[in-house]
C-alpha cells in the first residue's frame, strides 16, 4: 500500500513538474520583448502584458462596435479598444493577455487600438 | 402630471410657501410636540425688567445658596463627614466665619457695581476679562465658571432635592432619580424658551425673601423676648461622637470659610444681565445689586446666628434650614403649616437657581464659541431661540455630577464656588486694570475697590483651593487647565482652518476651471434606481459620460452587459470594473483615482439611491451608496452626487407616486 501510494505520488509530482515546465516555456515565449507598463511611451510600438480590470462596453445603437478594456500590470494600466467587435472569447474580466500595438491617445488615455494579442493561461505568472 | 407641465400658455406664479407640501421630517415633528411652534428670529427680543422682577430675576442663584451654605460650614467644623471638626465647640466659631464672609460680600457687591457702570451692556467676567486682560485669561475665568455653572445646577437641584426629603422622608432613597428627573425638567424647559419672565421667577423667589426674613425675625423675637426657641431634637449618638474631639486650628477654620464661599455664588448674575434693565440701565442694577447684597447679607447672617443658638446639628436626612424653621415654629398646627410653606419655598428657589444657570451657560458658552474656543454648534440658535446644545450640554453634565456624587450636598460642595472666584479674581483684575488705562473720572477709587475686590477674591480663592484641594477641589483644579488647553488647540484649529479657507478666496473663484468633465454613473443593476440616475446624467453635458459597474459576481456582470448592448442609448457606454477582493468602495476609489489624479479633471460620481419613508426600511438595506459617498469625499476634485429614487407605500395603496420624473423633494400628486 505504501508502495503504490508512494508510486502515484511520484506520478503526480511529475506530470505537475512537467505541466509547469511547459507553462514555463509557453509563457517565456509569449512574454518575450514585453515591458513594464509604467515604461510605454506614447507614439511607439510596444508589447506588454497585463490582466483585464475593466471592460467596456457601447449599446447597439452606437454606429461603430467596439470592446474596450482596461489592462493593467502592477506598474500601471493602459487602454485597449477593439473595434468592431462586442465580444471576444476568452477577453473577460481576469483575464491575463499579451497585447502588442502602436500607443495612441483616446480621451486623454492611453490606448492601443486593435492589438494584435495573446490569451495567456491564468497559471502563467506575469512578469511586472 | 400637473397642469404647468402641458399647458402652453406659459409659467404659474410660484405656489404660496404654505401650500408647498414637503413633509416636515420626524425630529421636527417631535420638536414641535415637545417645545412648541418654532419662533422666527426676528422674535428674538430682550424683555426689560422692573427692578422688583429683575432681583427675583438674577438673584435666585446667590440669595438660595443660603439654603446650604451655613449647614456647609457646620458640617465642616463639627466634622460630619470630613475628618478633625471640633464638636460642640464649632458654634463659637459659626458666627465669625460668617461675618467674614459677609465683609468679602461687601467687597465684591462694590466691586460689581463698578463693573455694572463699566460694562452696561452685559459684562460678565468673560467679556470684562477678554477686554482687559486678553483673551487667554478669559478662557481662564470663562471655563472657571462653566465649570460653576455646572455644579450650581447640580448643586441647587441636589438641595432642593434635600429640601423635599426633609419633609418627606419617604424620598430620600429615591433621592438620585428625582434630582435626574427635575434636571431633566428644567432643561425641557429651557429648550421650550422660557424667557426670563418675571412672574415665574418672582413668585418663588419673593415667597423664599419673605419665609426667610419671617423665620429669621421670629426667631429672634423669640430667643430675645418670648421663651426661648423649641429644642431641635439631636441624635444622642451623633451627639456623644462629636463631642470628643479637640480644638480648632486655623486649618479648619479656614476650611469651613471655603465651604462658606459657595453662598458668594451668584453675584455676579446681575452684572451678566444689565441690558434687562430698564433704563437707566447701569443705575437701574446698581440699586438692585445693592438690595440684593442686603438681603444675601442679612439672611446669611441671621440663619447662622439661628444655627447657633439653636446648636443645629446637620444630619443625613434633615437639613439645617428644615431644622431651624422646625425648631422656630415649633409643633402647632400654624407652625406645622409655616415650616411646610418654607422648605416649599426653599426647594423652589434652589430649583430656580439651577435654572439661572441654565441661562447663563449657554450664553457663557457661545460667547466661547463665538471667538472659536468652542464647538460652534454652540453659537446656534434652537428651535425656540434659545442655544439648545448649550442647554443639552449642561443639563448631560450636571445630570452625570449628581448621579456620580448620588446628590449628596457635602459632596458636590468642595467642588463647588472655586470655579467662581477664579472668575472673580479675573475680572476684578480686569477692572483694575482697566482703571489704570483709562484713567476715567474717580479712577483712583475705582481702582481700590476692584484692587480690594481681586486681593480679597484672590485670598479666597486660594484658600478654597488649598483647604478643599483633598476633598475635591482638585477635580476643578486639575481640570481646569486641562480645558483651557484643549479650548486653546480647538481654537487654532479653528483659525487655521479659517485662514485657509478664506485665503484669497475670490482668486480661486474665479481661476480657470478644470479641462475635463467626467460623468460617473455608479450601477448596480438595471432598474428604476439606476434609470433615475441615468435620466439625470443624460441632462449633464460632460466631455466624457460613462455608467460603471463594479463586477462581484460574474454571471451579474455579462447579464447586465448584455442588457445594456440593448439599450437604445447612444452615449452610454457601460464599464464593467473587476472587483476580486470584493471592496466596492475601494475599486471605485481607484477608478476615480484614475480620472482625477491627472490635475485637469473634475469628475463627477451620481450614485442612485432609494429613499425610504420609514427607518425600518432603512435597516433591511445596506447602506452602500451613504458608504461609498463618504469614501469618495477623500479625493480632490471627486464631487459625489446622489440622484434619489423615492420609494411610494405602494403596500396601502394610497400615495402612488409618479416618480420618474419627480424632483428631489418628493413632490406629491393630488389628482391620483
Amino acid at each position: 500500500m505504501a508502495l503504490f501510494s508512494r508510486g502515484t505520488k511520484l506520478a503526480e509530482a511529475q506530470r505537475v513538474a512537467a505541466e509547469s515546465a511547459e507553462y514555463e516555456r509557453l509563457g517565456s515565449r509569449a512574454l518575450a520583448g514585453v515591458t513594464p507598463i509604467a515604461d510605454t511611451v506614447w507614439r511607439s510600438n510596444v508589447r506588454v502584458a497585463g490582466r483585464v480590470k475593466g471592460v467596456r462596453v457601447q449599446p447597439w445603437a452606437e454606429k461603430i462596435a467596439s470592446l474596450e478594456i482596461t489592462l493593467a500590470d502592477h506598474t500601471g494600466g493602459l487602454t485597449v479598444v477593439f473595434l468592431g467587435r462586442r465580444h471576444i472569447s476568452g477577453i473577460h474580466l481576469g483575464a491575463h493577455l499579451v497585447v502588442e500595438g502602436m500607443l495612441t491617445e483616446v480621451r486623454h488615455q492611453l490606448t492601443i487600438i486593435n492589438p494584435e494579442y495573446e490569451l495567456l493561461p491564468a497559471k502563467v505568472a506575469l512578469p511586472y | 402630471m400637473t397642469a404647468t407641465a402641458e399647458t402652453p400658455t406659459g409659467p404659474s406664479p410660484l405656489p404660496p410657501t404654505s401650500r408647498v407640501d414637503i413633509p416636515e421630517n420626524r425630529s421636527f415633528r417631535l420638536k414641535n410636540k415637545m417645545l412648541g411652534q418654532p419662533l422666527n428670529t426676528d422674535q428674538l427680543e430682550h424683555e426689560r425688567l422692573t427692578n422688583t422682577t429683575a432681583l427675583a430675576v438674577f438673584s435666585s442663584d446667590a440669595l438660595s445658596s443660603t439654603a446650604y451654605a451655613s449647614e456647609e460650614i457646620l458640617r465642616t467644623l463639627l466634622g460630619i463627614g470630613v475628618v478633625g471638626g471640633i464638636g460642640m465647640l464649632a458654634f463659637n466659631y459659626v458666627m465669625p466665619i460668617t461675618i467674614a464672609m459677609v465683609i468679602v460680600l461687601v467687597i465684591l457687591i462694590f466691586s460689581y457695581r463698578q463693573t455694572i457702570k463699566a460694562y452696561p451692556s452685559a459684562g460678565g467676567a468673560y467679556i470684562v476679562t477678554k477686554d482687559n486682560l486678553g483673551l487667554l485669561p478669559a478662557q481662564v475665568a470663562g471655563v472657571a465658571l462653566l465649570t460653576d455653572y455646572i455644579l450650581t445646577v447640580s448643586v441647587s437641584v441636589s438641595a432642593g432635592v434635600a429640601a423635599l426629603y426633609s419633609v418627606f422622608h419617604g424620598v430620600y432613597p429615591y433621592r438620585v432619580p428625582v434630582a435626574v428627573f427635575f434636571i431633566a425638567i428644567i432643561a425641557w424647559g429651557n429648550l421650550r424658551g422660557v424667557k426670563e419672565s418675571g412672574k415665574l421667577f418672582a413668585i418663588p423667589t419673593y415667597a423664599f425673601l419673605v419665609s426667610m426674613c419671617f423665620m429669621i425675625i421670629v426667631g429672634i423675637f423669640k430667643s430675645v423676648f418670648g421663651g426661648g426657641l423649641h429644642d431641635v431634637p439631636y441624635d444622642p449618638v451623633q451627639l456623644e461622637a462629636l463631642q470628643t474631639t479637640g480644638v480648632a486650628g486655623i486649618f479648619l477654620l479656614l476650611h469651613a470659610f471655603a465651604s462658606g464661599g459657595a453662598a458668594m455664588t451668584g453675584v455676579e448674575a446681575i452684572s451678566n444681565g444689565v441690558p434687562a434693565f430698564k433704563a437707566p440701565e447701569w443705575q437701574n442694577a446698581r440699586k438692585t445689586l445693592m438690595v440684593m447684597g442686603g438681603f444675601l447679607g442679612f439672611m446669611f447672617l441671621g440663619i447662622s446666628w439661628l444655627a447657633t443658638s439653636m446648636h443645629v446639628v446637620p444630619s443625613e436626612e434633615k437639613t439645617v434650614l428644615s431644622q431651624i424653621a422646625q425648631g422656630v415654629y415649633g409643633d402647632a398646627a400654624i407652625g406645622k403649616g409655616l415650616f411646610i410653606f418654607t422648605q416649599a419655598a426653599t426647594m423652589l428657589i434652589l430649583v430656580l437657581a439651577a435654572n439661572t444657570a441654565f441661562a447663563d451657560f449657554p450664553r457663557l458658552a457661545s460667547f466661547h464659541a463665538d471667538d472659536a474656543f468652542m464647538p460652534k454648534q454652540l453659537t446656534k440658535r434652537g428651535h425656540r431661540l434659545v442655544f439648545s446644545n448649550g442647554i443639552l450640554a449642561l443639563a448631560v453634565v450636571a445630570a452625570f455630577m449628581v448621579v456620580l456624587l448620588s446628590a449628596d450636598v457635602s459632596k458636590l460642595i468642595p467642588l463647588y464656588a472655586i470655579g467662581v472666584f477664579t472668575s472673580f479674581t479675573l475680572s476684578q483684575a480686569g477692572m483694575g486694570r482697566r482703571h489704570i488705562r483709562l484713567k476715567e473720572q474717580g479712577w483712583k477709587l475705582g481702582l481700590f475697590v476692584n484692587g480690594l475686590g481681586a486681593v480679597a477674591t484672590g485670598v479666597v480663592t486660594l484658600v478654597i483651593g488649598y483647604t478643599k484641594f483633598m476633598h475635591g477641589a482638585w477635580v476643578i483644579v486639575l481640570l481646569v487647565p486641562i480645558m483651557v488647553y484643549l479650548l486653546v488647540r480647538l481654537n487654532h484649529q479653528y483659525e487655521s482652518e479659517k485662514e485657509e479657507l478664506n485665503d484669497d478666496a475670490q482668486q480661486a473663484a474665479t481661476a480657470p476651471i478644470m479641462r475635463r468633465h467626467v460623468v460617473m454613473v455608479l450601477i448596480d443593476r438595471l432598474d428604476r434606481t439606476s434609470a433615475r440616475a441615468i435620466q439625470y446624467a443624460r441632462t449633464l453635458t460632460p466631455d466624457d459620460l460613462r455608467a460603471v459597474h463594479i463586477a462581484i459576481d460574474e454571471h451579474h456582470a455579462e447579464e447586465l452587459t448584455d442588457q445594456w448592448i440593448e439599450l437604445p442609448l447612444s452615449t452610454l457606454p457601460l464599464e464593467i470594473r473587476e472587483c476580486p477582493d470584493r471592496r466596492i468602495n475601494r475599486t471605485v476609489l481607484e477608478l476615480c483615482s484614475e480620472f482625477a489624479n491627472d490635475g485637469q479633471t473634475e469628475l463627477s460620481v451620481l450614485i442612485p439611491r432609494r429613499v425610504y419613508r420609514s427607518a425600518w426600511h432603512k435597516l433591511l438595506h445596506d447602506r452602500t451608496a451613504d458608504s461609498i459617498s463618504r469614501t469618495l469625499s477623500d479625493v480632490p476634485h471627486v464631487n459625489v452626487t446622489f440622484v434619489p429614487y423615492h420609494l411610494t407605500r405602494s403596500a396601502k395603496g394610497q400615495h402612488v407616486h409618479q416618480v420618474e420624473h419627480g424632483a428631489v423633494s418628493g413632490t406629491t400628486d393630488s389628482s391620483h
